[in-house]
């Protein structure tokens, strides 16, 4: 698909590093803006400076961990779009995370293509 | 705070209205909306995007219609300059209603687009169409135009130096014949255009764009000044205006020295006159004179040996100076050249050139049409244009990037600034020193040639021309159209490739 002749940010979320980079580079190559934040308070931070328009949040954090960003990022944006990125076995919080308001998840180790899929189909939805 | 977030209801929708200056979080905005509208279906993405974009207007967020959370819905975006919407529908649901004309083009004044930048057209093709979550451009704001530049148009004289000169020419400005411009006190040289401040625009969403505004680049010597009008330059002596680009970013008022024939020269007989010197008529110099500037000859230069460190033009042409080589520091332009033999850094021939020697360091640039018969024609870089040889095969050479260019210029750049640092006796003029260090300078910066970024353009080529691009030959034999000729690595001399253009 062309890229989108507007810009469109995309808020990482993650505590590690190594995840922050290799997700940060996956969708700054497909032409979105990207923000990365470490941590919980950091990305709540972040959201509400710059209001990016999707966010991928992991679910196992230190400090307060995804499930509770993603409520409070509810709270604050009812209409905020959040992709949670989990690991195998953790089925469980994946399914709080979508009757809280997540509007989709992938899993760990992530598969690039899957990635650009599911930032691309929220994105495309109102 | 708290008018600064209102909610309106008119008719069966709700408008949220945000204050241009508020400075409250999104989840401010979300807590007032949600308390002010219990139990209404209220769109959180319009929400959002009344933050985003509807400061300042009315902004439908809430509907008291339940079937309306299932309509179809719209978005506007924008691009990053600010200078495009696009229209982004999505799809409604359970068979909700679909969105008419009118209510996109709220929408689009919701989100700060004035209606005169609405392309209508667009709107009505993007509902035609349907083709959900793809943007659609709708609407084009106006960029600004930035400003121009301050020049001057001058009453006559054109760029002296060799990159000026050649740059007019690669561009296909009209550049007029060479002449120098020779001024009278108090006489106007030429019109002074100020810096423009450019139109401003304005984006999709009705903001200013602030224009560039253009930059005051005309730099005038001592001598030349702006009238109190502030549209005429002057010259406040008599003097050569020497212009330094085609539009002219720099003019100096050079003294003049207008001679009618050699004998005005005599007392600059094997020595060194400082300033332009012009020549009304042909002249004819059987002795060495060095000028430390620039030479108009308005006829023919005839069996002179002169040299001259800035350029050389020639209104007629420059015949027979083959024994006693004319050196130039800048560029020769002349309509002719017969049997002369001329070293210069850009050589111009206007008509052609009869069997001569001409050798540029840098450009040999033949006007469309114009030809060379016999002799030879090299240049350091490129030699551009013209119809080489004759129809009977009289023997012509051209030749580009071959190593003895530099030495040519090796020898006479030393013997200049040898010169120039011993001019003046015991108290010598600091200009010869700076000159001296000059020439010393270009001296050492002459590099050796450089085959493969050398070229040779032609026009036409008759046989009997030799073509050498550094150490590669190629000999024609038959008639040609236009062609390139480049230098290719192959074998142990390389190669003249031949390109037909």
């Amino acid at each position: 698909m062309a890229p989108r002749p507007y810009p469109e940010t995309v808020l990482v979320v993650d505590d590690t590093e190594f995840m922050l980079k290799t997700l940060g580079d996956l969708l700054a190559d497909e032409g979105y803006r990207v923000l990365t934040a470490s941590s919980g308070p950091e990305a709540l931070e972040v959201y509400e400076h710059d209001l990016p328009d999707l966010v991928t949040l992991d679910i196992v954090m230190p400090q307060m961990d995804g499930l509770e960003v993603l409520r409070r990022l509810r709270q604050m944006d009812p209409a905020a779009k959040v992709i949670m990125v989990s690991a195998v076995g953790l089925e469980a919080q994946v399914m709080e995370a979508i009757r809280a308001g997540a509007r989709n998840y992938v899993l760990k180790p992530v598969d690039p293509d899957k990635v650009r899929q599911a930032v691309r189909r929220l994105l495309d939805e109102y | 705070m708290e008018d600064r977030v209102r909610l309106v209801a008119r008719g069966d929708r709700v408008y949220l209205e945000l204050h241009p200056d508020l400075d409250a979080p999104l989840s401010h905005v979300v807590e007032r909306v949600r308390q002010g509208l219990p139990g209404m279906h209220i769109d959180w993405v319009a929400v959002r995007e009344a933050y985003r974009f509807g400061r300042g207007r009315s902004f439908p967020v809430a509907t008291r219609r339940a079937e309306a959370a299932w309509s179809e819905k719209a978005k506007f975006r924008f691009s990053e300059d600010g200078l495009t919407a696009y229209l982004l529908l999505y799809p409604p649901k359970k068979g909700g209603t679909r969105l008419d004309e009118a209510e996109v083009f709220e929408l689009a004044g919701a989100y700060g687009i004035p209606p005169d930048m609405i392309a209508r057209d667009a709107i009505r093709r993007a509902l035609l169409r349907r083709i959900y979550a793809e943007p659609e451009p709708v609407a084009r704001g106006r960029p600004a135009t930035d400003g121009e530049p301050s020049r001057v148009e001058w009453a006559g004289g054109g760029p002296l130096d060799p990159e000026p000169f050649l740059r007019a020419r690669e561009r296909g400005d009209p550049v007029p014949d060479p002449a120098f411009l020779v001024a009278e006190p108090g006489e106007v040289v030429g019109s002074y255009h100020p810096p423009t401040p450019g139109q401003p625009g304005r984006s999709v969403r009705g903001e200013p764009i602030r224009p560039t505004p253009g930059q005051d680049r005309v730099r005038l010597g001592p001598g030349l000044g702006i009238a109190p009008d502030g549209r005429a330059v002057v010259a406040q002596a008599e003097g050569h205006v020497r212009i330094s680009g085609l539009h002219d970013e720099r003019a100096d008022l050079v003294p003049v020295l207008v001679v009618r024939s050699a004998q005005d020269l005599i007392p600059w007989k094997d020595d060194l006159f400082v300033g332009t010197v012009v020549v009304e008529g042909d002249l004819e110099v059987p002795f060495r004179v060095c000028v430390l500037g620039d030479v108009e000859v308005r006829g023919s230069l005839i069996r002179s040996p002169l040299e001259v460190t800035g350029s050389l033009f020639v209104r007629d042409g420059v015949i027979h100076a083959r024994a006693t080589p004319l050196k130039v520091g800048g560029v020769v332009s002349a309509g002719f050249f017969e049997r002369a033999h001329v070293a210069a850094r850009v050589i111009h021939v206007r008509r052609y050139a009869l069997k001569s020697s001409l050798t540029a360091l840098d450009t040999v640039w033949i006007d469309g049409g114009g030809e060379v018969r016999g002799g030879m024609v090299a240049a350091g870089r490129r030699v551009r244009g013209g119809v080489f040889g004759t129809p009977n095969g009289l023997a012509t050479r051209v030749e580009a990037a071959t190593a003895r260019i530099p030495d040519v210029f090796l020898r006479t750049y030393t013997s200049w600034a040898e010169r120039m640092a011993g001019a003046g006796g015991d108290d010598p003029d600091p200009l010869f020193q700076r000159e001296a260090e000059r020439w010393r300078s270009e001296a050492d910066r002459l590099a050796p040639p450089e085959p493969l970024a050398a070229r040779v353009h032609a026009e036409g080529v008759h046989p009997g021309v030799t073509v050498r691009v550094g150490t590669a030959v190629r000999s024609l034999e038959n008639t040609l159209g236009a062609a390139e000729f480049a230098f290719e690595l192959l074998g142990p001399r390389g190669r003249v490739s031949l390109t037909r253009t």
